[in-house]
């Protein structure tokens, strides 16, 4: 077997192989995990004792103005400015191409100055069409759910608390429609940042903003409706304020990043290989341990019973999940199973011949969920200096470029160049947005600007390139200087080397490829719940439901369910607080 | 106090204009194959870009005179003829610093006498090879020097870090169109000091004709393309 096919950790244990983690079908099954990184980045705020503070809010009466909120950590703080916006309805789109926004925001490397904020106030609000500069570390912007704002406002205005049943339809204020970070319009980048403690693990500094935006959300439905009845209003209760998460739309614009950023992806897809790999492994469930699974994968039912979506595909993944969650429920009843030696690897054994993909992701999850100790450390690996492996080899033969496309690109072996179907599509980037887009071949203009993500096609033309030579013992370098063609095919395999995960194992040309599992992908990485696609093309999602709010990150008791931890698996109450 | 949005940068930067790190990696990449280059070399022009304007280099300006003068241009007549002796020259009297970097840090560097050192005759914007050379440093674990134009400079073998050794006094690197450059090995060193650049910074008029470049690698937008793209035109919902 090749390197690939059985990849194994340090520690011995056997992963599951590339080709099958890595199809598009199973990638965009994958759901949360204790390594997602909004998990992540709430342990570590609990654990540091992070410390927050609104040190402004000028905000009037219809929700226009400025706030501040501060985090203050062991060694730095960071200061999320909001400008919040009274939005002409006709002007709400979650689109990219939208110009404005209910409220836009930065997060400010410290604490700013009223320069800063003036500075801050000339530019955020512009968004993309705007300017921030090395200080600032994230550029995002949000938009309300008009219903269900409106509803709460009202509610909260006339003294009451909003109906739990209600916000759970939603989920959330406000949902971001995108959250920029490294270098983007002028901001810092990563590399300047990436050894701060705080910003190790990857995308901590937009979860961290995002986090902080689901502050503010329930900040101004509460500021606007104490402005329209002082005499009546009453705060949302601690309990239904944990029940609004913070929203977010995303479009193509998100998809290639996991193609674009493949020694990433591997880091992110091994870390979760190995961490199931580990639990795998356990020798004997203890009956605590069994208690608890069967407590999460209870409230994992009532998390899926809350999953809404019109989309057909979605719609028919949600329903096998439920029969699977059922029948894996049912199968816990049986002792066979886990009087075996390794029961976790049993009863994932069945799983795989018993449910569907997303039943089987969804597996994973819960029992990672077990094992913290096995688990955790694991997230201190997912992050990546992908300069390192930027460079080519040239003195690679080309026999040796040939073994490594044989190992690790089965999946492109059955790219057929002469079919329409497998060339249906190209990627590009927009004039307008200057944003990825996707093209039909045959019937769009500009497929000479096509983007190289089409991994399959052009690793399977670089194979049959090697197959036609005569000599292979030829260096790599010596190609490419005749065929600089090849180039970016050939970083890609030669990294694939060091990085089994690396590559998505799929044809991403291919007439029904779906982009909605590139960014389920992702954004199941990021700690998204309840995923919505609205299209092929673009969906929504919920982040932080249920999370402890700021103020109640540092005190949650991590031994209680629904504390700064396990908050995911909150139980659900039907009542109205 | 109203203050615009716009890319120049603070006074002290005398109206240059800034960018992060990645900005100008992304505007090299697009700009390197809006002229016409296959995806691998410009993402190597933009790592390039990067690397230099972390060095103080300034990426951008030298990347628009490059590009101004080989734009369109087919790579073949911008590669070195290889060769295992004491000088490369191209088909044509101009090389590609990108394509040449790139032959010699991928070539087996230990085939070359570098005691010696190798010219590359007729290299456009000799400061491009720079982080090319510095790749070779780190590869051969030994500090490499550059000759160019009255210049020398040391890559440090790092593979980050420069040191500027001499230095015509007008300062004119960086307006070379064209020069012989030689490679060869520095006597050992101790490591170099640095500090990276955080930001990059570029003339106006560089930054025009690179956006220029960058914007053949577009697409214009159609009906079909907005309306699937994600989302709806209004999400009062």
């Amino acid at each position: 077997m090749s390197p690939l096919n059985q990849a194994k950790t340090t520690d011995g244990l056997i992963l599951r192989n590339p080709n099958q983690v890595m199809s598009l079908a199973r990638l965009g099954s994958f759901h949360q995990t204790r390594l997602s990184f909004m998990r992540v980045l709430l342990r570590r705020l609990h654990n540091e004792n992070w410390q927050f503070s609104r040190p402004l809010w000028a905000v009037d009466h219809k929700g226009v103005g400025v706030a501040v909120y501060t985090a203050q950590g062991p060694h730095r703080s960071y200061s999320l400015v909001a400008f919040a916006n009274d939005l002409d309805p006709s002007k709400r789109s979650d689109r990219v191409i939208a110009e404005e926004w209910d409220a836009t925001f930065t997060l400010f490397d410290g604490i700013p100055t009223q320069k800063d904020i003036d500075r801050l106030a000339a530019n955020v609000p512009l968004q993309e069409a705007g300017r921030v500069s090395g200080t600032e570390l994230t550029l995002s912007r949000a938009n309300r759910s008009v219903r269900l704002f409106e509803y709460v406002r009202q509610k909260l205005a006339s003294g009451q608390q909003p109906d739990p049943t209600e916000l759970d339809k939603v989920g959330y204020l406000m949902r971001t429609t995108a959250v920029y970070g490294s270098g983007k319009f002028g901001a810092s980048d990563r590399h300047f940042i990436a050894d701060r403690n705080e910003f190790k693990a990857p995308f901590q500094a937009e979860l961290l903003t995002v986090f902080m935006i689901r502050e503010f959300s329930t900040n101004i439905v509460e500021h606007i409706a104490r402005c329209d009845n002082p005499e009546q209003f009453v705060p949302l209760a601690p309990a239904i304020k944990r029940r609004l998460g913070i929203g977010n739309s995303t479009g193509l614009g998100m998809a290639p990043f996991i193609v674009n950023h493949p020694t990433l992806l591997n880091n992110w897809i091994l870390a979760r290989e190995t961490a199931l790999a580990r639990v795998r492994a356990v020798a004997k469930v203890s009956k605590p341990v069994l208690l608890q699974f069967r407590s999460i994968l209870r409230r994992q039912m009532q998390g899926v019973e809350e999953w809404q979506t019109e989309h057909d595909y979605q719609a028919k993944k949600i329903a096998a999940l439920k029969d699977d969650l059922n029948v894996l429920q049912k199968n816990l009843t049986s002792d066979q199973w886990l009087n075996a030696s390794q029961p976790w690897e049993v009863l994932f054994d069945w799983a795989e011949q018993t449910l569907s993909i997303e039943g089987q992701e969804c597996l994973v999850s819960l029992l990672l969920e077990l094992y913290p100790d096995l688990v955790d450390d694991l997230s201190a690996s997912m992050s990546i200096d992908e300069s390192k492996h930027f460079k080519i080899d040239g003195r690679m033969s080309l026999q040796q470029l040939q073994q490594l496309i044989k190992s690790n690109y089965e999946f492109a072996g059955s790219f057929d160049p002469t079919s329409t179907e497998h060339n249906a599509r190209f990627w590009y980037a927009s004039e307008e947005k200057l944003e990825p887009r996707l093209g039909e071949r045959f019937e769009e203009t500009g497929v000479e600007k096509e983007h190289p993500l089409a991994t399959a096609r052009d690793v399977s033309a670089l194979a049959a390139a090697l197959s036609a030579m005569d000599d292979l013992n030829d260096s790599v370098a010596n190609l490419l200087l005749l065929q600089p063609d090849y180039r970016h095919t050939v970083r890609r395999v030669q990294q694939s080397a060091l990085h089994p995960y690396s590559e998505i194992a799929d044809n991403l040309i291919a007439s029904d490829m779906l982009p909605i599992d590139l960014l389920r992908c992702k954004l199941s990485f990021f700690g998204a719940i309840k995923f919505d696609p609205r299209s092929d093309r673009w969906v929504r999602i919920t982040m932080y439901q249920h999370a402890p709010n700021m103020g109640e990150v540092c005190t949650a008791d991590s031994t209680q369910p629904d504390s700064h931890d396990d908050w995911v698996y909150a139980a659900r109450t039907t009542m109205a607080e | 106090m109203m203050i615009g949005c716009t890319r120049r940068g603070p006074p002290w930067l005398n109206n240059m204009l800034d960018y992060s790190i990645g900005e100008a990696e992304s505007l090299v990449l697009k700009a390197y194959r809006g002229a016409g280059f296959s995806w691998g070399l410009a993402q190597e022009a933009g790592n390039a870009a990067a690397w230099m304007s972390m060095h103080r280099l300034p990426a951008i300006d030298q990347f628009a005179t490059l590009l101004t003068s080989i734009d369109q241009k087919e790579s073949a007549q911008l590669t070195p003829l290889v060769n295992n002796g004491s000088a490369w020259h191209g088909p044509a009297a101009q090389l590609c610093p990108v394509i040449s970097g790139l032959a010699f840090a991928e070539s087996d560097l230990h085939k070359l006498n570098l005691h010696a050192g190798l010219v590359l005759h007729d290299i456009l914007q000799p400061l491009i090879m720079l982080p090319f050379i510095a790749h070779a440093a780190k590869l051969l674990k030994a500090d490499l020097k550059m000759n160019a134009g009255g210049y020398e400079v040391v890559c440090g073998k790092q593979g980050q870090g420069i040191e500027v050794v001499t230095a015509p006094h007008d300062n004119t690197i960086t307006r070379f169109v064209r020069a012989d450059l030689q490679i060869r090995l520095a006597s050992n060193s101790a490591p170099l000091n640095f500090t990276l650049q955080q930001r990059a910074t570029a003339n106006t008029k560089s930054a025009e004709a690179l956006d220029q470049l960058a914007h053949r690698t577009y697409v214009a937008a159609t009906e079909k393309s907005r309306s699937e793209a994600g989302a709806g035109f209004l999400d009062n919902d």
